[in-house]
């Protein structure tokens, strides 16, 4: 009898300790919550790239180390795209030393021309450019619809990913600015 | 919808076709995949799956890998597996099915039933489950199954070679060589500049196809197919294989393209992928290997911080031994040299049955600990799991009770009650051997493994010392002595322990239930149908062995209500479910009522029967 109660003792001391080391440890999250934040962020490292803009000019990403980056998908064809444009633009006026690339999907730089005599970005820091055979787009950054923007920090990580269009001079977005300007 | 079905697979190169594959899988097995709020191995994966439509593993005596194989890399072959199981004859006639010996059905067999009974299901979705026929209900599980049978065959549709021919300007375009094959991303490079094209031809030829020459009549065809293939990737997202970004995700391939949830790294992970599914195309044993060692060296970068290797070779050894099955065997083996040692009292044959229950018990606990590890919290959050810890914990105590009274007494209980919940387990493996994600309110290890370990170990305490009480009211009715030899005291002596054990487990169990509930529910208690039944062990126990300790009532009662102790944990434990009220909702389960029904009245009849027989034999050894 003694035996067995010492069994017992031992049994509910083995459970207790399983039990606090169990419950020492984080919760097991859900797929809902890996989901959600697959979603939204993103620190994976920036593969840089060359492109030219539709000026002619010559661009490699590395050249802009240093500063944010904001990288635009879009094309003249797509109106969540054209909704946006203008913001973009005025996030570039307003954030002068944030860089920001927008990348054409169009089949012709007539089409962004055109676009652009009602849409004009004139800012040094707007650089335009068409993504030819969507290389860049697709075989990179494995985007198949647009809009979708990245930020990338001046370290050189993505560290925003945002589908479709956005409030770019919303005060979310200027903190996030602030935050990486620091 | 049948011409779309069929011409959405014709769309696919079909390949060749295997007589057996000559890939191995063992490494395809151990990728990973989040499927249920859980990573897991492929192996869990294709095995959970097919239980899912076929009831078993192993239907037709396919292995579970090489269909999902065939499925993601080959989907017009997969499509002529046999692997959906139409159990109900009516179902089946409804469905048009032909009648055969095994009622197995593949993917193309059900299509034309699928379309008939399209309405009738629309129909059905919007009732209570309760409300259905049973052969409504399967009805519906079929055309839910199909629905994610075609997710599965649909996975990597997107990389999948296609069978279209593309004019060589518009491939050189797409940057492809005349050696690359055409699948749906390569043409997204080209879709901006095709949609314009066709735009094009429509404004101005209209939409009769007959007016378009036959470079015109291509283009649309291949904008119609890349439409077609876009569509069925809607909300494609169950093959979740492919991890992003830093945080932690997995996405399936259409979920890159679809939910913009792809990046830099997944890329180079998909083309691995795209590589590993023309090594399966080809049946290239080395280039299959390659592409398995390429994804699993892109993973070492891209796999989330908490992804645990260990968890997931333990979980493909835990598939492949089936420790459960092993300790099944056992116990049935352990129950035949039981019964051979009470036939011949042979001290060997003791022995060996003792050593295959031991090592029954230890299978059976190397399984439970395997889960443990795996799913990282107590195995006790679903009735499946709970009744291989009930079978574990009766077990063990049986080898104590053997230790003790050396008879045969605790290998035959043992062996009885591992063989009867084994079975029991395995009649419920579809609805539970998924190691699942449990509902928010399960899912503290703490509660877990105080108030429902220690509830469930008061129902294997329960169950055995029930199983005692038989054995000991057998003993009685088929001895021919008025007074019990000394096995019977000490079996008499054990129960009676073993009783005390019982109420001490139950009532701190559902006192600890009871402060569990006050805490996610706001209520100490609350009458809910699972209170009730773990109320009602307690008190059927308090009321006999206060009775049997005051005197109030006779061995044969005492013995007798013990006994009944299996019916009255039967009801706590898995009858209350079947009421589908109160807020124990994640133990809710149908189909077993006619299963407790037959064994309450069986108990009901045997306990009855014997104690009428040991009573009609004390008097007539009295009146001698």
């Amino acid at each position: 009898m003694r035996y067995n109660i010492l069994l017992l003792i031992i049994s509910i001391l083995i459970g207790a300790g399983l039990t606090f080391w169990l419950d020492a440890k984080p919760a097991v999250s859900s797929s809902e919550n890996i989901s959600d934040k697959a979603e939204t962020a993103s620190y994976e490292k920036f593969p840089h790239f060359t492109f030219t803009d539709i000026k002619g000019n010559k661009h490699n990403t590395k050249d802009f180390k240093g500063k944010i980056i904001v990288l635009n998908f879009w094309a003249t064809w797509c109106a969540p795209c054209v909704v946006e444009f203008p913001k973009l633009v005025k996030l570039a006026q307003n954030h002068p030393d944030v860089i920001v690339i927008a990348l054409s999907s169009d089949t012709s730089n007539e089409a962004i021309q055109k676009f652009l005599k009602k849409n004009p970005a004139k800012e040094d820091n707007f650089i335009i450019a068409r993504d030819q055979k969507r290389k860049i787009t697709t075989d990179i950054f494995q985007t198949y619809k647009i809009p979708e923007t990245l930020i990338i920090s001046p370290s050189g990580y993505i560290v925003k990913k945002i589908i479709g269009d956005t409030e770019w001079n919303g005060s979310e977005i200027k903190k996030l600015l602030l935050s990486l300007e620091k | 919808m049948i011409k779309f079905l069929v011409s959405f697979f014709l769309i696919f190169l079909s390949g060749v076709s295997y007589a057996e594959s000559v890939i191995p899988l063992n490494e395809f097995g151990r990728l990973p995949i989040l499927h249920e709020g859980r990573i897991k191995p492929l192996d869990s994966f294709a095995r959970i799956e097919l239980i899912k439509f076929a009831k078993r593993e192993n239907p037709n005596g396919l292995i579970p890998l090489e269909w999902l194989a065939r499925c993601i890399f080959d989907p017009a072959t997969a499509v002529q597996d046999k692997i959906f199981l139409v159990e109900n004859a009516e179902t089946r006639h409804i469905m048009g099915l032909e009648e055969r010996k095994k009622p197995f059905y593949s993917y193309t067999e059900l299509l034309s039933g699928l379309e008939k009974t399209k309405s009738d299901t629309a129909h059905l979705i919007n009732n209570l489950p309760d409300k259905l026929t049973r052969e409504q209900q399967d009805l519906l599980s079929i055309h839910e199954n199909a629905l994610q049978y075609t997710q599965i065959l649909r996975s990597f549709s997107s990389v999948l070679p296609l069978d279209v021919s593309l004019p060589l300007d518009w491939k050189k375009q797409a940057g492809l060589t005349d050696k690359n094959t055409v699948n749906f991303i390569n043409l997204q490079k080209i879709s901006p500049a095709l949609e314009e094209k066709i735009k094009n031809i429509v404004t101005a030829k209209g939409e009769d196809p007959n007016k378009y020459n036959p470079t015109e009549l291509e283009l649309v065809m291949l904008g119609w197919k890349i439409k077609t293939i876009a569509e069925a990737g809607q909300n494609n997202n169950l093959f979740r294989i492919i991890p992003i970004s830093g945080e932690g995700g997995f996405a399936s391939p259409w979920e890159l393209i679809n939910d913009g949830k792809g990046g830099p790294k997944s890329q180079n992970i998909l083309n691995n992928w795209v590589t590993l599914s023309h090594a399966w195309q080809t049946q290239d044993a080395g280039a299959w290997a390659d592409a398995i060692d390429s994804i699993n060296y892109h993973y070492l970068s891209a796999l989330p911080e908490n992804y645990d290797s260990g968890r997931i070779w333990v979980e493909t050894i835990y598939n492949s031994i089936s420790p459960f099955q092993i300790s099944f065997l056992l116990f049935s083996l352990s129950f035949i040299f039981s019964i051979l040692f009470f036939i011949n009292h042979s001290q060997k044959i003791y022995r060996i049955g003792l050593f295959l229950l031991i090592c029954a018990v230890i299978s059976q606990s190397l399984g439970l600990v395997g889960r443990i590890y795996v799913m990282d919290r107590p195995p006790v959050g679903t009735l499946y799991e709970s009744i291989l810890f009930v079978t574990f914990i009766a077990s063990l105590l049986s080898i104590f009770v053997e230790r003790r009274i050396q008879n045969g007494i605790g290998l035959i209980s043992g062996a009885v009650v591992g063989v009867i919940l084994s079975l029991l387990a395995f009649s419920l493996v579809g609805e539970g051997d998924n190691m699942k994600v449990l509902g928010a309110v399960l899912n503290t290890r703490f509660w877990l493994t105080t108030h429902v370990l220690c509830i469930t170990i008061g129902y294997g305490w329960c169950l055995l010392t029930s199983l005692l009480a038989h054995i000991a009211l057998v003993r009685q009715s088929i001895s021919r002595k008025r007074e019990g030899d000394n096995d019977d005291h000490h079996l008499s002596h054990m129960i009676t322990t073993h009783a005390l054990f019982s109420l001490l487990f139950t009532t701190i169990g559902t006192i600890l239930g009871g402060i569990w509930a006050d805490q996610s529910w706001g209520r100490f208690w609350g009458w809910d149908p699972k209170e009730n039944g773990a109320l009602l062990i307690v008190l059927w126990l308090i009321w006999l062995i206060h009775g049997k300790i005051a005197g109030q009532i006779s061995q044969m009662v005492w013995l007798g209500g013990i006994s009944m102790l299996s019916v009255i944990v039967g009801i706590a434990w898995v009858g209350v479910n079947l009421l589908g009220v109160g807020l124990h909702s994640y133990g809710f389960i149908d189909g077993v009522f006619w299963g407790l029904g037959l064994f309450s009245a069986l108990e009901i009849a045997i306990i009855t029967t014997m104690v009428i027989i040991i009573n009609k034999k004390k008097k007539v050894l009295n009146a001698v």
